[in-house]
């Protein structure tokens, strides 16, 4: 990482890419990006750049991981070798399994898994450049890949991360404010419900800050969610 | 709901071979006609050079990373090349998720040798200190959508994406290397190798096979060929055998159609 | 039915043939809550991507993508996957298998300890078959005896084309007046599986072009987003046809 600058938000609130503490990085989504997968999306976030697929549900083999009542949900997140500063080594790490872990965690909620008994319903999510706030981008595609493979869903999940930074509680924060920011909070929720399905901490908080940051990524959801729905429509003709 | 590709070649086999045997391709192709070619550079802001190429419904991104590291002890006055290809199941539903298996390592190594043969990068430029410090340079081959000849769309994006590459300048100081991010310089690239694949089916050769097509083919053949014209790499896969006429067929067919494809990918990279 | 009593108390928030996502709020109140919604209390929401459709009180949402879902009476073509002790397993393109007992296949009794089945039915083999049962934990029961548009048992001596299953009513037509169509003018037997697998013979010379031709036209059919077009498409192909 480059050094750090001076200060990371101005005195009037502005950031250092010009947005106010409220505001997210450009969005963009797309669904159905691709041929082969059953359902698909393309998402960017600020310089993120995030591909999700869904194959299924599909017969899961081997038989004995089968559950007689329900669907098994997988989810693999992976980065590019080329999407960090630093060369990643392919492959999984500590990191990239907890993040596929506590995605399909995200999810599950959302999905009546019940109706596909004896499946599996693979996630497949691809970070080809990142820029903070990878796993939330990652849940935002998958959810609008979930349903563009058809998969019966009570809800989109949409999710984005708040932070502390110079003392502020500011949404989406973008790659420095990550890096030297005081405090992470990424979040995933089902918007329909207000309820939350990913909920992480790192860094030092006050309660009333945390609070303050799960209200403001929770704002963002919402946002995130529209955007979600009309991609959706856009690829179904609906806009 | 997917199908496993044994009964989809069951089912695909009599329709692309009936075509085929009347002259036609199941996408109505030419035998020696390529799917639509996308290319697109610097795609990927943080890697040294990068390229999403799109080869019909067939989608990968290649990215470029260069890395301070030593030489290899057989040639201390030159940098290193290291090509690897990701078969992420995200491109396929028989895509495991793992380590590359044999498949993408054959991929890897065909554009490997592609690059490496045609001399392409000029790799004495990317020694650094003579026996101590020179450029890695990583070229990762990440297949979004598998739809069919991989190994065409793959050496268009590591071509496209090394051409368009820039090497960070370096001071060097008490055997120190440091890195200016800042200021760059152009990849030495100077030649521009394109691959050709051909599938053989029954009696037929046919340029680009696409997924359906490849599932039915016998045998394939790759071929390589730098800007000369000459060839630089060949690949014969899959069970099937490649008789005589078949083979020159196949080899002339990959020749000619080469320079053609290298306009192409030129001009998209140009524009 | 109207006129008498108080008018049901409902209220609906979507346009017929709007396109919806999952969660989305369909309607409220006294309604029929059918395929494609769920119920939250007084509530009704889409569960997937697709058109809503309103007939009076009835809600329901038109997959636009997805699975083939198998429903009881449905015809399928399936293909042979595995060969059972006493079964077979026929791919039919939905989530999991669908499970053809051999009473359901072989009129005759069989002997199972001496019979291998693979005699009456092996993999790879393609069969028109209908959904029989589809049990509380979603298990596929097909048979081949019964009624059906089309017929019932191994399908041979033709090919197949797959499409989307959400694109099947298109290639059906109207009341059957696509396949109808296609059959005449091509002279073909085309039987159209509701899981979206065509099966297509030729009734006469010359066979594989007129198979060829039928694949064309449902590949055509499938992909084009308007049918305007697809009559003129079928003439120039019939004029083709002609010259053979």
């Amino acid at each position: 990482m480059a050094e750090e600058p001076e200060r990371l938000i101005a005195e009037d609130g502005t950031r250092l890419d010009g947005r106010k503490p409220d505001e997210l990085r450009p969005l963009r989504i797309q669904a159905g990006v691709l041929k082969r997968a059953d359902g698909s999306a393309y998402l960017e976030l600020g310089s993120n750049k995030i591909i999700a697929a869904v194959y299924g549900p599909r017969e899961l083999h081997p038989r004995h991981k089968q559950k007689p009542d329900r669907a098994v949900i997988r989810f693999r997140y992976n980065m590019a070798p080329f999407s960090v500063d630093e060369r990643k080594r392919p492959g999984p790490d500590r990191r990239s399994i907890e993040i596929s872990k506590l995605s399909k965690e995200a999810l599950e909620p959302a999905l009546f898994t019940e109706y596909y008994p004896r499946t599996a319903i693979d996630i497949f999510v691809e970070v080809l450049q990142a820029d903070a706030g990878t796993r939330c981008a990652g849940i935002t595609a998958a959810s609008v890949a979930l349903a563009d493979a058809g998969i019966e869903m009570k809800d989109l999940v949409a999710a984005v991360a708040a932070g502390k930074v110079d003392g502020h509680i500011v949404l989406d924060p973008m790659y420095y404010e990550d890096g030297y920011g005081e405090a992470d909070v990424p979040l995933a929720m089902m918007p329909k419900y207000d309820a939350i399905t990913l909920l992480q901490m790192d860094g030092n908080m006050t309660e009333d800050e945390f609070k303050e940051a799960v209200r403001l990524a929770k704002k963002g959801c919402k946002i995130i969610y529209r955007e979600q729905r009309r991609a959706l429509k856009r690829k179904y003709g609906g806009e | 709901m997917s199908l496993d590709l044994d009964l989809l070649a069951k089912i695909k086999r009599h329709e692309v071979l009936s075509m085929i045997r009347t002259g036609e391709r199941i996408d109505g192709r030419d035998f020696d006609e390529f799917r639509p070619i996308e290319v697109r550079t610097g795609v990927i802001s943080k890697a040294n050079g990068s390229a999403l190429v799109r080869l019909g419904n067939t989608q990968l991104v290649v990215g470029v990373k260069l890395e301070v590291g030593t030489p290899f002890p057989d040639t201390p006055d030159q940098g290193a090349l290291a090509v690897n290809a990701e078969l992420v199941p995200l491109a396929d539903p028989t895509f495991e998720p793992g380590p590359p298996d044999e498949n993408a390592i054959e991929l890897s190594r065909v554009v490997d040798r592609g690059i490496r043969e045609s001399e392409a990068i000029d790799l004495e430029e990317l020694c650094i200190v003579e026996g101590e410090h020179c450029w890695v340079v990583f070229v990762d081959i990440h297949v979004l959508d598998h739809d069919g000849n991989l190994f065409d769309a793959s050496l268009m994006g590591s071509v496209a994406a090394l051409a368009t590459a820039e090497v960070p300048e370096v001071e060097v100081e008490d055997d120190e290397v440091e890195v200016i991010e800042d200021e760059t310089r152009p990849l030495p690239f100077r030649d521009f190798p394109i691959s050709v694949t051909v599938a053989k089916i029954e009696d037929h050769v046919l340029v680009d096979p696409c997924l359906e097509e490849e599932i039915v083919m016998d045998a394939r053949m790759t071929v390589t060929t730098n800007e000369r014209g000459d060839v630089c790499a060949v690949q014969k896969g899959d069970k099937g055998e490649f008789p005589p006429k078949a083979f020159e067929e196949a080899l002339e067919m990959a020749v000619k159609k080469s320079k053609e494809i290298r306009r192409t990918v030129k001009a998209q990279i140009e524009s | 039915m109207t006129g008498e009593g108080p008018v049901p108390e409902y209220r609906i928030y979507v346009e017929d043939r709007e396109v919806v996502t999952p969660g989305e709020l369909l309607a409220e109140g006294q309604v029929i809550a059918s395929d494609g919604t769920y119920r939250e209390g007084d509530k009704v929401y889409s569960k997937v991507t697709g058109l809503a459709s309103i007939e009076g009180r009835k809600v329901r949402v038109i997959p636009l993508s997805g699975p083939y879902v198998p429903t009881k009476g449905d015809y399928v073509i399936g293909i042979v996957q595995e060969v059972k002790f006493s079964s077979w397993l026929l791919d039919i393109r939905a989530p999991t298998p669908g499970v053809l007992h051999v009473s359901e296949f072989v009129d005759e009794e069989v002997d199972l300890i001496t019979t291998d089945l693979s005699e009456y039915l092996r993999e790879g083999d393609v069969v028109g078959a209908l959904v029989q049962e589809v049990d509380p934990v979603k298990r596929v029961k097909l048979t081949t005896k019964g009624e059906a548009m089309n017929p019932l048992g191994r399908l041979k001596d033709g090919r197949i084309v797959e499409i989307d299953p959400v694109k099947v009513p298109r290639v059906i037509g109207r009341r059957g007046s696509m396949v109808r169509m296609l059959k005449d003018v091509l002279g073909c037997d085309i039987f159209v599986g509701i899981n979206g697998r065509i099966f297509i013979r030729a009734r006469e010379e010359p066979r594989e072009i007129r198979e060829d031709l039928a694949v064309r036209a449902i590949v055509e059919i499938e992909r084009r987003s308007h049918l305007s077009g697809l009559t003129d498409w079928l003439e120039s192909t019939l004029k083709r046809l002609s010259r053979w």
